[in-house]
This record gives C-alpha cells, sequence and structure tokens, in this order.
C-alpha cells in the first residue's frame, strides 16, 4: 500500500527554536511522478526537504521516504535516493573527476557513462574544479552527481534557482531524462513556474509553512477559477466573504479574482456587485500560484493606487 | 512525419489540453491524414521539453476521440476518421457551445447572417495559417 | 570509508603543511636562537611551548574537520549517501589523526636535528629527550578530540561551545604534573580522548543536536559540558570574589608563628604576618632585635621526616615530590632517567648535567662516578631521595634510599659515605651549612656560609657525615607527615636538633629540642610550649564558593565546620539549603517545561542533587529550549516537540484552514 508512494508524511513540524517552520505537514507523492513543491522563499521548502532526508530532525511528526522513516534511512535506501542541495554546494576543492571516482565509490549503481554523458551535455571539463565553476555548471555537476547513481527517487532543492534560460533548459533536459525510466519519481522546489509546467504532474503549495495544495496539476487547475468583474467596487465592500477566494486584485475599472471553484462563488460575486458582469475564466498557473502566495488576500494593485492619485 | 506542436507555457491552456487541440486541428485541415506517424510518447516528451505523462495523456484522450491509433510495438498513427459519436450525440455536444457563441454574438448585436459569414471567415483564415505553417 | 579519507585528506593538507611549516618554524626557531629560553629540548619552556604549539594544530583541524561538513549545504552533500554517519566519523577522524601526525612531524623533526647539533645545544642527545615532545604530541591529540567535540556540538549559548576545552585542560594538566611516567600521562591523554571522540561522534551523527541521541552518549555528554559549565562557574565566582575583595577598605592580616633556631642555637618563636616582615621572639614571648640572615649560619631549612617519594606513600604525594622537589634538586634525578622510568626526569637533564658553567656539560652521574659526555652511566641500586639544593662547585650529599655520596664535581668523582639496610632505610639527607660566629660581623654575612657536613635522617637516626665518615649519629626521635628537624651547630660546638610538628588551624604546633655535645650525647632536651594555630576570620562573603559547590559537599563542609572562608554563620546553613532546594526546584520546573518523562526527570533530580548549580547550568546549556504554545485542549502551554499534550493528552490542531485546500483523494487518505 505504502508502495503507491514514494514520500508520506504525518503531521511533520519543524520549529527553529520558537520559530515555526513546517506545521503539520501530512502529504503524500506518488510514486512515478513528477511533484513540484511551490512557496515563496522562507515557506518552508528547504525545512522540509532536510526532514524528508533525515538531515534534520523534525521538533515533532514523521515521515517515511520509499518506505523507511526519513529520520532512520539505511545506506541502502539512501543510495536509492539522489539529492541536489539548495545552491548545488560540492567541496570546492575538488575536480570534476575527483567528484565521480567520490561520489562512484559509494554508489552500488553508479552509470558512468551517464555521468559522462551528462558532463559533457553541461559543458564540463574533467579537470575543473568546483569552485571555479559558473552557477549553472555547478547545477549540472551536481544533476549529473545525483542522477548517475540512477535513483529512483531524485529530491532536489530549487536546482534553476540562479540559472540563465540556457542552463534552466539543460537542467529540465536532464530531469525528463530521468523520468525515462517510469517507476522514477522527482521531487523538487521551485520558482519557475514555466519548468514547473512543463515538468510536474504534482503540484504541492507551502505557504508560510502550511500546505495548502497536493494535489495533481490537473485537479489544481480544474479546482481553481479566474473571475473577472467588470466594475469599480468601493472599497468597504468585504470581497473575504467570497467562499474559496484566493486572491482579490483591484484594478481602477475591474475586480480579478482568484478563487476555488465552488457553486457559491458566482452568485455571491454578483450579489456583492451589484449584479455587473461576472466572467468565469480558466486560470494559468502562475495565477494559481501568486493566488495561493499573495499574503493579502484583498488588496488594491500598487497600479491602480497610484493611477488614482495620478488623476487626481 | 515531422509534426510538432507548439506549446506555450503560462498560459491558461493546460499543455496537454494544447497538444490534444493541435493535433485535432491539423487532422481538420488535412496536415495529417491517415496513416501519418505521431511521434512516442518518450520522443514527443523529450522533444517538447515537457513530462511523458502530460503526452501519454493527450494521447490516451486522441486515443478515444479516435483521432489516433496506438499500436503496441509499432507506434502512434492518425487513425482513420470515424465518428465514435452517434449523429444525435454530436448535436448533442456542440449545440451548448453554438448555444453561448449564438448568445454572446446576439448580445453583442450581431445578425444570423453576419455570424454566419463571420464563420465562414474564419475557418477559411484558419485553413489559411494551417497550409502556409505548413509550408514554411 | 576510503573515499572520505581522501577527501579529509585532500581538502586539509595544504592547511596541515601550513600549519607544520609555523610550528616547525617557530618551535625550531625558539630552540635555535634561545628566544624564550629553551636550554634543551628537554627543557621546561621547550615542553610547554611543544604542549601548546601542538594542542592549538589539534584543536583547529579538529573543529575545523567538522565544522566544514556541518555547514548548511554540505551536510546533505556529505551525509546523503549509502553509508552510515558513524562510519564516515570513523574515517574523517583517522583522516583527521593522519593530518595531525603531518603537522607535527616537521615540527619534531626540526627539533631533534637541532638537539643533535652539540654545538648549539650543548646537551649531548639521547632519544630519552624526546619523551617531553611525545607528551605534547600526545597532548595535541587530546585537543583535536577537544576539536571535534567543539566543533560537533551546537550551543544555543556561543560561549558554551568552547566548554569541552575544560576536560582536555583539566587532563593535561594531571597528565603533565601528577603521573609519575610517560606511560601514565599517555594513558590519561588518551583515554580522556577516547571518551572525547564517540561524544563527538554521537553529536555529529545527530547533526549537533542533544535531545535525538542514545542513551550511553548522554552522560558522556553530560560530563564534558558539565566540566566546562563547572570550570566556568569557578571563574566566575573567583573573579566574583576578587572584585568584592578589590572593593573591601581592608582585608584581615594573616599571621602563623612557628620554631626555628635563633642565631645562638636555642630555639625561638617566628612570627609572619601578611605584609609585614618577620619577628622574632624567645620562648618566653619577649620580642627579639636581631638580624634574621643570622639564621642561616644553621641548616637552613628543616628536614621532612617522612617518605614520601616511597612506594608506601600516596601517589600522588608521590607525584607531588617528583614533579615539583625531585626535578628542581638536580642530583636526583640521574637514576630514574638511566633506568627509563620516569619521564619527567628527562625533562630537567639539562639541569642534571649541565651543572656547572652555564653550556659546559658535565656528564651524567651515577654511583660509579661520571660518565664521559654522551654516554650512559650506570643507575642507582636504590631510588633518589629528594634533596637540599647546594651550590654547584661545593660537594653535593646525594643520597638513595640505602646509602649517601658526596660527589664532587671539581674533581669528578663520586664517593660513598654511608649505607644503610632496607630495615632503616634513609627518608632525608641534606647539605649542612656552618659559619663560625667571630666571622658573622659585618654586611656581608652570605657569603661566609660553608657547606661542611650532610645531615642525613634514616627512619630511626639521625647521622652527621664529614670527610666521608660519620661524627655524630642519634636516635630519630620524631617521625610522620607533618614533622620536620632542624639540625644547627655553630663553630664545631654543640648540634641543635629542633623538631616541628607545623599544623593548621584550629591545631597546636608541637616542637621538642635536644642540644647534643660534639659527640651526640644529649646535654638537654626539652619539649617546647605549643604554638596555637588561629587564622584570622574571614569576612563571611568568602564563603560565596560554598553556595556553588556540589550540595554534598557544602553539607558536609558546613557539618565539619572546615570551610575556606569564615565559619559560618547559622544563617548560612540557611542560604545552603536555600541554594540547594532552588537548585532542585529549578531542575524541577525545566525539566517540567522541557516536557521531560518522569524517569527523566528522577535522573535529573538525582544529578542536581550531586552536581548542584553546576547540573543546573549544564542542563541549560545542553537542552535546547523548547518553543511552547497554547494547547487547544487545556489552554495551558505546552511544548511544541510533544504529539500529546503532557497535561491534557489532546493532539496539536490543524493549521488554521481558510477553506481553500486542495489535495487528492489518494493524499488524504495516505
Amino acid at each position: 500500500m505504502t508502495d503507491a508512494f514514494a514520500i508520506q508524511t504525518f503531521e511533520l513540524t519543524k520549529y527553529y527554536a520558537s520559530t515555526c517552520a513546517l506545521e503539520q505537514v501530512s502529504m503524500a507523492v506518488p510514486q512515478g511522478k513528477v511533484t513540484a513543491l511551490l512557496g515563496r522563499n522562507g515557506s518552508g521548502k528547504s525545512t522540509l526537504i532536510s526532514l524528508l532526508l533525515g538531515l534534520i530532525e523534525p521538533t515533532r511528526g514523521s515521515a517515511r521516504v520509499l518506505g523507511e522513516d526519513s529520520g532512520r534511512l539505511s545506506p541502502r535506501t539512501r543510495g536509492r535516493i539522489g539529492f541536489v542541495g539548495e545552491g548545488h554546494p560540492l567541496p570546492g576543492f575538488m575536480r570534476v573527476r575527483d567528484l565521480r571516482g567520490f561520489q562512484a565509490s559509494f554508489q552500488p549503481r553508479w552509470d558512468d557513462s551517464l555521468f559522462a554523458t551528462l558532463i559533457e551535455h553541461f559543458g564540463l571539463l574533467e579537470r575543473s574544479k568546483a569552485s571555479s565553476l559558473s552557477r549553472g555548471q555547478k547545477a549540472g555537476l551536481a544533476m549529473a552527481l545525483a542522477m548517475a547513481p540512477r535513483p529512483e527517487l531524485l529530491i532536489m532543492d530549487d536546482p534553476a534557482l540562479g540559472l540563465d534560460p540556457v542552463a534552466r533548459r539543460t537542467l529540465l533536459e536532464a530531469m525528463i531524462l530521468n523520468t525515462r525510466d517510469a517507476g522514477n519519481t522527482i521531487f523538487f522546489s521551485s520558482h519557475e513556474l514555466t519548468d514547473v509546467e512543463r515538468v510536474a504532474d504534482q503540484i504541492a503549495i507551502l505557504d508560510r509553512s502550511v500546505l495548502r495544495v497536493c494535489c495533481s496539476l490537473e485537479m489544481l487547475r480544474a479546482r481553481v477559477r479566474r473571475f473577472e468583474v467588470h466594475v469599480a467596487l468601493p472599497r468597504e465592500v468585504d470581497l473575504a466573504s467570497i467562499p474559496g477566494l484566493l486572491q482579490a486584485r483591484r484594478l481602477p475599472e475591474r475586480i480579478e479574482i482568484t478563487a476555488l471553484k465552488h457553486p457559491g462563488t458566482l452568485n455571491r460575486l454578483s450579489t456583492l456587485s451589484g449584479g455587473a458582469e461576472v466572467e468565469e475564466l480558466p486560470a494559468s498557473l502562475e495565477d494559481i500560484a501568486v493566488g495561493y502566495l499573495t499574503e493579502s488576500k484583498n488588496r488594491v494593485s500598487l497600479l491602480a493606487a497610484t493611477a488614482a492619485e495620478v488623476t487626481q | 512525419m515531422d509534426f510538432e506542436p507548439k506549446i506555450t507555457t503560462g498560459s491558461t491552456s493546460p499543455i496537454f489540453r494544447q497538444i490534444v487541440d493541435q493535433v485535432r486541428l491539423a487532422v481538420a485541415h488535412g496536415r495529417l491524414t491517415e496513416g501519418n506517424q505521431l511521434p512516442s510518447v518518450r520522443a514527443l516528451a523529450e522533444r517538447l521539453l515537457i513530462n511523458a505523462n502530460t503526452v501519454a495523456k493527450a494521447y490516451a484522450e486522441l486515443n478515444a476521440a479516435g483521432v489516433i491509433d496506438t499500436q503496441a510495438g509499432r507506434g502512434v498513427f492518425i487513425a482513420k476518421p470515424r465518428q465514435p459519436y452517434s449523429a444525435a450525440e454530436r448535436r448533442r455536444r456542440l449545440e451548448p457551445r453554438l448555444d453561448a457563441l449564438l448568445t454572446e454574438a446576439l448580445h453583442l448585436g450581431f445578425t444570423l447572417d453576419q455570424i454566419a459569414e463571420l464563420l465562414r471567415e474564419r475557418a477559411r483564415r484558419l485553413a489559411d495559417s494551417n497550409s502556409s505553417g505548413k509550408s514554411s | 570509508m576510503k573515499a572520505i579519507f581522501l577527501k579529509e585528506v585532500g581538502e586539509n593538507w595544504v592547511k596541515a603543511l601550513l600549519a607544520a611549516l609555523v610550528l616547525a618554524g617557530v618551535l625550531g626557531g625558539m630552540l635555535y636562537s634561545g628566544i624564550g629560553f629553551p636550554e634543551s629540548i628537554v627543557s621546561t619552556t621547550m615542553m610547554l611551548a611543544c604542549t601548546l604549539g601542538f594542542s592549538a594544530a589539534g584543536l583547529g583541524l579538529g573543529a575545523m574537520q567538522i565544522l566544514q561538513d556541518t555547514q548548511r549545504g554540505r551536510w546533505g552533500f556529505i551525509v546523503h549517501r549509502p553509508i552510515g554517519r558513524w562510519p564516515l566519523f570513523v574515517a574523517k577522524v583517522v583522516a583527521g589523526l593522519g593530518l595531525y601526525l603531518l603537522t607535527i612531524a616537521p615540527a619534531m623533526a626540526a627539533l631533534i636535528l637541532i638537539a643533535r647539533q652539540m654545538r648549539i645545544v650543548k646537551v649531548p642527545f639521547a632519544w630519552e629527550m624526546v619523551q617531553p615532545m611525545i607528551f605534547a604530541a600526545t597532548t595535541g591529540v587530546l585537543a583535536y578530540a577537544v576539536g571535534l567535540m567543539i566543533g560537533a556540538r551546537r550551543a544555543s549559548w556561543l560561549g558554551s561551545r568552547i566548554f569541552p576545552v575544560a576536560v582536555g585542560f583539566i587532563a593535561a594538566l594531571f597528565a603533565g604534573v601528577a603521573t609519575i611516567h610517560l606511560y601514565e600521562a599517555m594513558a590519561l591523554l588518551l583515554g580522556t580522548a577516547a571518551l572525547l571522540i564517540p561524544a563527538a561522534g554521537a553529536y555529529f551523527v545527530h547533526n549537533g543536536e542533544y535531545e535525538p541521541q542514545r542513551l550511553w552518549s548522554k552522560p558522556l555528554q553530560f560530563l564534558i559540558v558539565g566540566a566546562g559549565a563547572g570550570c566556568a562557574l569557578t571563574l566566575s565566582v573567583g573573579l566574583v570574589l576578587g572584585i568584592i575583595d578589590g572593593a573591601m577598605p581592608s582585608q584581615p592580616q594573616f599571621s602563623y608563628q612557628y620554631h626555628v633556631l635563633g642565631p645562638d642555637g636555642e630555639p625561638v618563636v617566628a612570627s609572619f604576618t601578611s605584609g609585614q616582615h618577620v619577628e622574632y621572639f624567645d620562648i618566653s614571648g619577649r620580642k627579639l632585635d636581631v638580624d634574621p640572615r643570622r639564621f642561616h649560619t644553621l641548616s637552613g631549612s628543616g628536614q621532612v621526616l617522612h617518605d614520601w617519594s616511597g612506594p608506601d606513600a600516596p601517589y600522588f604525594m608521590r607525584r607531588f615530590f617528583h614533579a615539583f622537589v625531585v626535578p628542581q634538586r638536580y642530583l636526583t634525578l640521574l637514576n630514574g632517567d638511566r633506568q627509563g622510568g620516569n619521564w619527567f626526569y628527562v625533562a630537567a637533564r639539562r639541569r642534571i648535567e649541565g651543572i656547572g658553567i652555564p653550556g659546559e656539560y658535565l656528564g651524567a652521574i651515577g654511583p660509579d662516578g661520571f660518565a664521559p659526555p654522551g654516554a650512559t652511566p650506570s643507575a642507582f641500586s636504590a631510588p633518589l631521595l629528594p634533596q637540599q639544593g647546594g651550590r654547584r662547585t661545593e660537594f653535593m650529599p646525594l643520597a638513595t634510599t640505602d646509602g649517601a655520596y658526596i660527589v664532587d664535581f671539581d674533581r669528578r668523582e663520586i664517593e660513598r659515605v654511608f649505607t644503610t639496610g632496607p630495615d632503616d632505610q634513609l627518608i632525608s639527607a641534606s647539605p649542612f651549612v656552618e659559619t663560625d660566629p667571630a666571622e658573622k660581623s659585618g654586611p656581608d654575612v652570605e657569603t661566609e656560609r660553608r657547606l661542611v657536613d650532610t645531615v642525613l635522617a634514616t627512619k630511626s637516626r639521625v647521622i652527621v657525615i664529614r670527610n666521608g665518615g660519620a661524627i655524630m649519629e642519634t636516635p630519630l626521635l620524631h617521625t610522620g607527615e607533618n614533622w620536620m628537624l632542624i639540625v644547627g651547630r655553630i663553630a664545631g660546638g654543640d648540634f641543635h636538633l629542633l623538631y616541628t610538628n607545623q599544623q593548621t588551624n584550629g591545631q597546636t604546633s608541637e616542637a621538642e629540642y635536644a642540644r647534643l655535645d660534639p659527640h651526640g650525647r644529649v646535654v638537654s632536651r626539652r619539649t617546647l610550649p605549643g604554638l596555637a594555630v588561629t587564622f584570622p576570620q574571614q569576612p563571611e562573603y568568602r564563603n560565596l564558593p560554598i553556595l556553588f559547590v556540589p550540595p554534598p559537599v557544602a553539607i558536609a563542609a558546613m557539618v565539619s565546620r572546615n570551610v575556606a572562608g569564615a565559619t559560618p554563620s547559622r544563617a548560612w546553613w540557611l542560604v545552603v539549603v536555600a541554594v540547594i532546594a532552588a537548585t532542585l526546584g529549578a531542575i524541577l520546573l525545566l525539566c517540567r517545561r522541557y516536557g521531560f518523562t518522569r524517569r527523566h526527570t528522577v535522573i535529573w533530580m538525582i544529578v542536581a542533587a550531586a552536581a548542584g548549580v553546576t547540573a543546573l547550568w549544564t542542563f541549560w546549556v545542553l537542552h535546547s529550549r523548547p518553543h511552547r504554545v497554547t494547547c487547544p485542549g487545556c489552554g495551558t502551554l505546552r511544548p511544541v516537540d510533544r504529539t500529546m499534550c503532557p497535561r491534557c493528552g489532546a493532539p496539536f490542531a490543524q493549521p488554521a484552514a481558510p477553506a481553500m485546500e486542495v489535495f487528492d483523494s489518494t493524499s488524504v487518505s495516505a
């Protein structure tokens, strides 16, 4: 039964002193799928990933990764999990070939030809020192080191951070390459929504240490809609009462609302807007992500606010 | 056959939907005809740099709609045009969209003739753009 | 494991090499140029410099090795691989010890090379002289373990990170002063390192956290961190006392009375008062107006009439004589060195062999005489006694437990002058200085001293030796731990023997005086009135440390009224009991606040009862404070690291959901 999930967490919670980095996160990452973890900086993505790999101890709750408790992963299981850390931390004094030897000596399933292919693909030289690599090259090296052991589960903490479009594209290729084996699972965090849209089957969204979404991308798109009300509503009108409201953005002549599709939503909107025209539109992934991650649910657009001042 | 759908990220339309629509459109306009081979799921996924599951899903939908025919071991081919739905069913599927179009058009003050003319013009343009895309 | 080993070596060998060059340069330079006056590689200065240098290298290396890989990011890269964290740690330590040897080897080689050049260090080199360096190198291994611990332990309070230094320092100090043999010192140092390394490993595998550790490592951590807390507490209390002392207008003066032989050989009472000259009184209490330098005409200080160096003496006292008395008395050092028994002997070898004009090598002495330069003399047949000092060109008394020798440095001769059996072993030997009172006028009395005789004490006799023969022998009247004997003689006249038994506060110092004619016949003998020893009452605030010592010690001190400062008044009982109760209360409160189990709480209460305030501080330093939030069940504050509320058993509420969560049915059911 647990085989269907590569990762499961149970009320996973982490406090750093009095700061809650992760609160009661219960989620499941299906095996053989690509799951993207979205969230703003500091929302707990790295904490969640560190907990999954048993790099830090949870304050309470637990996680199972490939069927084992994440705090006590056996070396065997670790061999089945690839990990790319945030910022691609590698010992800077080591050359590419040193790192290959280093990594290969631990990994029973090391695929040296795959490593060589990846290294070439990312334009890396065997003799380059890790400290002298560009960000993109470093990312490629970290990817190659994590992928060459042929991991069943690849966990990556924001691998695209700080990469230029070319490097990001290359990274994407490597990720897709890793899914060639249908049983392989990828769990990665990212801010790059276009990449996420391309490769992810599943979406998880962490908003200020709380898990808000964990479902297929398709389901998320079906559930979250965009509504446009073509009327300027006075500020006093309380949009927060809209069921399933994610975000409302007030522009000079209209209001854009991202909300869960709900039988009452349209009615409520037309009541609030005094019978004005309400349009229901599909939402893009960006709309959804921004909707979930915006702190102020009911905000006046900065552009609208300044435009009003200018006209006055 | 080097048919390749063009996908746009960040749009409100999911990627699998974009593939389905483009294949259907290409078939409708004759750019793809019966027996033409489509790339395999994995090949298309790697060419478009998207998740293979997404392509598989699009192909599954096209398969169910009878647009393509997946032959195990051989590949994916454009199927012989067939209608999986009865005439009544086809009508039933199109009518809501026609209703929406008519409502909107009449609301905007178009006459029925104007609407018919616009439809014809639009279809022509779509065919043109497809044939020009094909030649380039 | 091999890969980790290679990684560690690859990452740090350049740093190790740089450190090695610095060490070799500094230490070798010190010895070569004589900066800091290291007379030879066995001098105390050199040993201290080596110990400090090697320790610094070890500590730095250990801390660096851990910190390199526990940095955020690197930790995941290193730890997340198909290898357990313990093998990883072991590989690091093995590599680290190798690197440490690489760091110190050039310095040791440089020192040995310099020491072998007789033109630079005027002492012939012998391989035994490497022993102090081996001590220093072993201390460095301990320092490496301390470094590992410092690196691995994440401390909430920054200063507490260096607490493990205390254990290393205490062990090194003990090994340096309280062991007789090198192997004992090494066992102590390596034993402590063997405790520190697994403790550091336990911290390492748990990423620097204490709470998740296994049961076996927690007491170790408590001991290591607790020693640091204890030292920090001691320093703080000492500092506070010092500040109070400085602020007090005047301190009570310390005064102490004891018996000595006066200028005419009769016993007088000397009275020492802190900050003032010593004053002299006759036995009836009349103040005497004498020049204290006149007293030097008699044998200077007393002979200890108890054999602290023999095998019957407690280990520490024996060590005390070897460490502090023996090395300062060069003639006593020849024996143990040659038998390879006492490693510390070697440290003073320069002084053994370089007697005479500085830098001039006279040779080592055995019972058969001086050995040629660089050669090994024969060994004495019995252990040497702690000796009284003398001047370089004078005849020196040199004694083993079975006999006494006279050494003539000018003629490079040694002569056996006294032999005794195992039933009546020698316990003391000292030079006997005599001056003619007629020459004692004039300001420069010091120059008129002349060493003529040797005074020996066996377990039953006192013997005075002159020119190779006994000229006086009399039974020893008192022997024991605090008994001392002063022998005096003026210008070939009668012998004056003063036995004193000096005591501490609250007791009475006894003394007995005997006058013997030149043949040893008793002329007169009398017991002197005892001198009551009373130290001045100290201000009561000096009892402050009693509040911080372990409660059993505090109570024992209070009951026995044996305290460092003033005898505490009754109110102190109240304060001491209140502090103990407060400590226990605080621990109980902390245990509850941290959500400990009952068993865990009981263990900590016992620890607190045994260790007092130190335990409290250690508790605080070891544990990271759990954040507390309001329980949704009972409304009280509960620690966030418990799944169930310790008070009402309620779980935590799900995070506030604004009804816009989207989950797959699969993930919800999971």
